[in-house]
């Protein structure tokens, strides 16, 4: 059966975002505050966007896959440095840089796509920030460095759990 | 008769005995005690609550204990007891009002799933309710002190109560932990506010509770429509501002950040979008509580 | 598209419900176009395409992007694809 076609608005499509919502949302915003803001408007720099303000708890909460990637370079596999992952787009690997400050990383998008790279996995996953602006574009990663865990920032948990 | 007009032994006898029972609204608790320091500040912060018996049905059966054995000899300490069991480290003894407020949390936060558990200030005036969401920064309980200082109906400092049924916000009334230099700013803005003892030696630093007033007391059975969601952010020297936010980020934010939402799954996601549909959503940045309170009541139609 | 999904539409997103895993995902507008046709009823990929370009010009990578997302959707159990019986 297909759709009726929505209404012609005239727009741009961007390219499709899902995001999943975490439990560890606010937490992980707690442990990681002090580092995003810096973060982000470096790695939104590659991205013709206008920027008025990032918001931290604009921010959303991702794991994500470490992996290798190769390029063929028309004779034959060339394994590119550094880590990447691939973004939320599903389509786009992002490099993994070092951050403004010593524990923190950042995600720098490249021209690598799923379809002219080749990803090997590293076995690491990672939980990271990635910001979403208001046009559903994801414009920017943070990393805790060491992989990142979720921080209980919230008053209520200033007991400590018993082991 | 309420709390404050009972005598001290009596109190005392109460919270070593058979309890002393608070109706918070949504939740019942029995809490018992065996300081006298403890059952003071109790009897101050609690003031407010009827005099009820202290049989029948509680969510929340709950004592603050001496810790016995060694460890009393080298430092007095407390714990937090719930069902005959321990689950924390004890506290040092002379915080024991801290480790009671945060201990009921916990278990109003994990036993409670009969509703939906936003982690979120909520206040009402003029038949709409307003959700200030907790977020590192935020100064959430500092504004919903002060609201409810300034007219507003105390719903809850901690838990937005969301009625799974139709998404009305419950009351549960409870004193508000303010921390730090918060104290001395509620104190400023509100000379005739009741807070309770300070307990400087805590984790979070040091805490103090604000009591509920009478009337946020007295209306605890009244629930309230969910009007406008309002994510403060507190910049010192900031002028206030209210920036719209997309009513999908406010569903995410406050899914996210939910004590207990992944355990309701989709009766938790019907209630947060009956919530955001019917609330406006906002970005408010402040560093003047007067500026923060106006802005929060002209959103309530004032 | 298993029992018991739900979809809240807020302008250009959507929130979803995904009653496999008891997840909820957020999705921007051009995902939400897609969860949206799948909604009522299976589609060939041409229909998703159209559902979510309408009359805009398709972009680079159109096939691609549309590919990555239908194979994300079934990998969080929101969606499945059956391969179309031939016609004569």
């Amino acid at each position: 059966m297909k759709t009726g076609r929505r209404a012609f608005v005239k727009r741009s499509i961007t390219a499709p975002l899902v995001l999943t919502v975490g439990p560890a949302l606010a937490r992980a915003n707690a442990s990681s505050m002090a580092c995003l803001s810096r973060d982000a408007l470096r790695a939104t720099q590659d991205k013709p966007i206008v920027m008025v303000s990032i918001e931290a708890d604009e921010w959303m909460r991702v794991e994500v896959d470490l992996v290798g990637l190769s390029v063929w370079n028309g004779s034959s596999f060339q394994t590119l440095p550094g880590q990447y992952f691939l973004g939320v787009d599903k389509l786009t690997y992002w490099l993994l840089e070092q951050g403004a400050t010593p524990n923190s990383q950042i995600g720098v998008p490249t021209q690598y796509k799923t379809f002219n790279a080749t990803p090997r996995s590293l076995n690491q996953r990672r939980f990271a920030l990635v910001y979403v602006d208001s046009q559903g574009r994801e414009t920017g990663y943070a990393f805790e460095k060491n992989g990142g865990n979720a921080v209980t920032g919230s008053c209520w948990t200033s007991v400590a759990v018993r082991a | 008769m309420r709390v404050a007009d009972l005598e001290a032994r009596e109190l005392e006898a109460r919270l070593t005995g058979t309890g002393l029972a608070l109706d918070f609204g949504a939740v019942r608790a029995r809490i018992r005690a065996d300081q006298a320091s403890l059952a003071a500040a109790i009897r101050e912060v609690y003031r407010e609550y009827p005099d009820q018996p202290s049989r029948g049905f509680f969510e929340v059966n709950a004592s603050v204990e001496r810790v016995t054995g060694i460890r009393r000899v080298l430092r007095s300490q407390v714990k937090f007891v719930v069902d005959g069991e321990a689950p924390f480290a004890p506290f040092p003894a002379d915080t024991h009002l801290p480790l009671l407020e945060w201990g009921l949390n916990w278990c109003i936060a994990n036993n409670c799933n009969q509703f939906l558990l936003l982690h979120a200030g909520a206040v009402e005036r003029s038949g709409r309710a307003v959700l200030l969401p907790a977020q590192p920064g935020s100064g959430k309980s500092t504004l919903t002190a002060a609201l409810t200082c300034s007219g507003f109906r105390l719903l809850s400092d901690e838990f937005g109560v969301v009625d799974l049924n139709d998404g009305m916000l419950l009351p549960l009334p409870r004193p508000i932990a303010l921390k730090n230099e918060s104290i001395e700013v509620i104190r400023e803005f509100a000379p005739d506010a009741l807070i309770g003892p300070s307990f400087p030696k805590t984790r979070k630093g040091t805490v103090a509770h604000l009591a509920p007033d009478r009337l946020s007391v007295d209306r605890r059975g009244v629930p309230a429509h969910p009007r406008a969601i309002v994510f403060p952010k507190y910049v010192p020297g900031e002028p206030v501002s209210l920036e719209a936010v997309s009513p999908a980020r406010a569903f995410v934010k406050l899914a996210g950040n939910a004590f207990n939402y992944e355990v309701l799954g989709p009766a938790a996601f019907d209630a947060v979008r009956v919530v955001v549909q019917g609330s406006e959503c906002f970005r408010l940045r402040y560093g003047d509580l007067h500026d923060a309170i106006s802005a929060v009541r002209r959103l309530v139609g004032e | 598209m298993p029992e018991g999904l739900r979809l809240a539409r807020f302008d250009s997103e959507a929130v979803v419900f995904n009653p496999v895993s008891w997840q909820t995902h957020l999705l921007n507008d051009t995902a939400a176009y897609a969860l949206e046709a799948l909604m009522s009823g299976p589609q060939t990929f041409d229909d998703i395409v159209t559902a979510v370009l309408g009359n805009v010009t398709p972009p680079d990578h159109t096939v691609e992007m549309i590919q990555s997302l239908l194979a994300e959707l079934e990998a969080l159990g929101l969606v499945e694809t059956t391969l179309a019986k031939s016609c004569e």
